[in-house]
């Protein structure tokens, strides 16, 4: 019996002691269960104007703020994001090592299956495992098919074509067991979308989309040509992480942030993780008014500086140094290692420049500033240590 | 070879030690009830994975360190949980036998005892087959996972059976002794009566308990009656006032919560009745009671326990 099989017979054998574990908090989880779909179809028969699109060419409509589900310690948070009107749930395999969706799947079986958009997401890996998987996942969620079913965020774009991970999905498809098929991506963005169109296999794409992102135009382009192309694109990542800081000192406006995606209306609905009330009651009048205010304006165009690592290469700082030190680069090979995990390449990128370990040494300050407050003799400092470990070091 | 394996992880480590966590010291937040951070500096990386008889250890084909922020870069949404839970970075080695047994290593740093046994605890299922490593672990086919103090370590491996099995225990045990780390649960675990409580259900809510931001930092226990208990730790009996009064606040409840020692009833629109207790420097809850004089009695029991365990300091 393999990993997979092993998990699904202890998590299904779990079920009993974690349905109770789950089901949470006093009054509702000793409600019957007529009582709760009842409570969700009285709440849907109130009027209500939410926006909502079409999610490409599935005939799936949703509002535009869906529920990402990050946590399982309060069902309650679902049933209300039901009650207010959202109707999609995203999950994954391997989120809570399954017991996320273990929750999802003791909170849904009061509501009817055409009531809710759920989908979950399986990593990369051989086509039998794949599917192995994905039957854990429809055990956990007590269901006999998923709405999406995602490839979950591969690291290399050649797994989106992968034909052993294609004929998987096919199989799943055709076998029911999900209605339609997506990929997930937090990076490279523009080249995944891309990939997933030429595939003619995805009908859906949940990507990374958010107003920090330096390279939002080409994120956009792309989803109006998979748009194009039939596909359905749902945003994830919309609060460009919540806070500006690394300490989680500084929110973002999330409220603003969420609106300022969805202006785009090639972007069905989006998946905003929600773990209070306030958050939920926040995101849930987005579905009734996307249109931002001047203070939400204001609030994103005047966020803080100094967030994020992503040179955009503007060069302003070109040419401020007076050791002539190429600082754009220098900044890259920061990205490369901090926010891609790969300081090879920035090894190579700075070795490449012939730098030498703490080109700064001796420098009494620093003259280069940079728009998006970049602490840029610290960054220097910090990556350029890179060029004196042998690269067989590095990965 | 063990030098250079040292000097490898030491200097990846030191240069990949951004500089926001200098010496590797995070403080400990307000929902780790004062505990202080026990990890040892963030570039003892090689301490982390041990040498271990007839086993060779190399980084991973990919990064070997990963921090807030690119963690998502390795375990995309699922990192959402881990940052709210105080994860201060992640380091990855592979160990391979001559046989060909591979046996991976993930070594999660959170910020304190208490965030470490928050992400544990939501990933734990009480189902699971559970083994004598660390503070406490568990163990499936390919899969070995333990709390080990600040750490969250996760062990897995490709090969199946006896060889699989056996390589992940040896390498999970060394990798403990290497941590040093107590093996003692958070102490506010410990003051949840006993009877009745099911086993390996106890968590830890870093963030927004009940769905409230006000609430963070609960301990929480599931009892077979339907029951559930929390404590929170704060510094102060003014902090827990404030803290009671905030939540009956936001869950749109009017009451006094001026007066320590009465019992708070919280009609919380959401989760219902919420019987809340101030109790110095612990605010004490419980949900699912059927009355107040059930929730009186049995916060009592809870109460009793606090100040039993607190007189042994």
């Amino acid at each position: 019996m393999g990993t997979v099989d092993r998990r699904g017979f202890l998590k299904t054998s779990a079920i009993g002691a974690s349905a109770a574990v789950l089901s949470s908090s006093g009054v509702f989880s000793s409600a019957p269960v007529a009582g709760i779909a009842g409570r969700w179809m009285r709440q849907q028969k109130k009027e209500k104007k939410l926006i909502t699109r079409w999610l490409g060419k599935t005939g799936i409509e949703l509002p535009v703020v869906s529920m990402g589900v990050m946590r399982a310690d309060n069902p309650e948070l679902v049933r209300t994001a039901l009650a207010a009107g959202m109707r999609h749930l995203d999950t994954a395999h391997g989120y809570m090592e399954g017991n996320n969706e273990s929750m999802l799947g003791e909170v849904l079986k009061d509501y009817p299956r055409d009531s809710f958009v759920i989908s979950t997401k399986v990593p990369p890996m051989d086509g039998k495992s794949f599917l192995e998987t994905l039957d854990v996942s429809l055990r956990r969620l007590r269901m006999d098919h998923v709405d999406i079913l995602y490839l979950h965020g591969p690291s290399d774009v050649s797994a989106v074509s992968d034909p052993g991970i294609l004929d998987a999905l096919r199989k799943a498809k055709s076998s029911g067991k999900a209605r339609h098929l997506g990929v997930s991506t937090h990076r490279n963005e523009p080249e995944f979308i891309r990939a997933a169109v030429l595939t003619g296999v995805y009908e859906v794409v949940l990507t990374s989309v958010n107003f920090r992102q330096d390279h939002y135009a080409e994120v956009r382009k792309a989803m109006a040509e998979a748009v194009a192309a039939g596909l359905g694109i749902i945003g994830m990542k919309t609060m460009a992480g919540g806070f500006y800081d690394r300490d989680r000192t500084k929110p973002v406006n999330c409220k603003a942030a969420l609106k300022w995606v969805l202006q785009d209306p090639n972007l069905t609905t989006t998946i905003p993780g929600m773990t209070t009330f306030e958050m939920l009651k926040e995101n849930a009048s987005v579905n009734e008014d996307i249109t931002l205010t001047d203070e939400e304006k204001a609030s994103l165009a005047f966020a803080p500086p100094g967030g994020g690592l992503y040179c955009q290469g503007c060069g302003h700082c070109d040419g401020a140094c007076p050791r002539h030190l190429p600082i754009p680069e220098i900044m890259r090979a920061y990205m490369y290692t901090y926010g891609y995990g790969a300081p090879r390449s920035a090894r190579s990128l700075l070795t490449g420049r012939s730098l030498t370990a703490d080109p700064c040494a001796g420098c009494p300050s620093c003259t280069a500033t940079c728009p998006k407050g970049f602490e840029i003799r610290e960054r220097i400092r910090d990556v350029s240590r890179l060029v004196e470990v042998p690269e067989e070091f590095l990965s | 070879m063990r030098a250079i394996r040292t000097l490898r992880f030491s200097i990846v480590a030191v240069l990949l030690t951004p500089a926001y966590t200098p010496n590797g010291t995070v403080r400990a937040g307000a929902a780790d009830g004062g505990e202080a951070s026990l990890y040892r500096d963030a570039s003892d990386t090689a301490a982390l994975f041990p040498e271990v008889s007839g086993w060779k250890l190399s980084p991973p084909p990919g990064a070997s360190y990963y921090t807030s922020d690119n963690l998502w870069n390795i375990i995309d949404g699922a990192a959402e949980v881990f940052l709210a839970n105080g994860f201060v970075d992640l380091r990855i080695g592979e160990y391979a036998d001559s046989s060909g047994t591979d046996v991976r290593v993930e070594i999660y740093r959170h910020s304190s005892r208490a965030n470490a046994f928050g992400i544990y605890s939501q990933e734990r299922n009480p189902g699971y087959h559970f083994v004598d490593l660390g503070t406490q672990g568990y163990m499936e086919e390919k899969v070995l996972n333990f709390l080990c103090g600040v750490y969250y370590v996760k062990i897995s491996s490709h090969t199946s059976g006896t060889r699989g099995l056996a390589g992940m225990r040896a390498i999970g045990q060394a990798v403990e002794a290497t941590l040093h780390q107590e093996r003692t649960w958070p102490k506010p675990m410990l003051y949840f009566p006993v009877a009745g409580k099911r086993e390996n259900e106890e968590s830890y809510v870093s963030e927004s308990f009940l769905g409230y931001r006000a609430l963070a930092g609960a301990y929480v226990a599931r009892y077979d009656s339907g029951y559930r208990m929390f404590v929170i730790p704060r510094a102060t009996p003014q902090e827990v006032r404030a803290l009671a009064s905030a939540y009956a606040n936001a869950a749109g409840s009017m009451v006094d919560t001026s007066h320590a020692t009465s019992l708070v009833e919280v009609r919380d629109p959401h989760n219902g009745v919420v019987y809340l207790r101030m109790l110095n420097a612990h605010l004490i809850g419980i949900l699912g009671c059927p009355d107040r004089n059930c929730a009186m009695s049995e916060l009592s029991l809870l109460e009793e326990r606090i100040a039993l365990l607190s007189s042994r300091e």
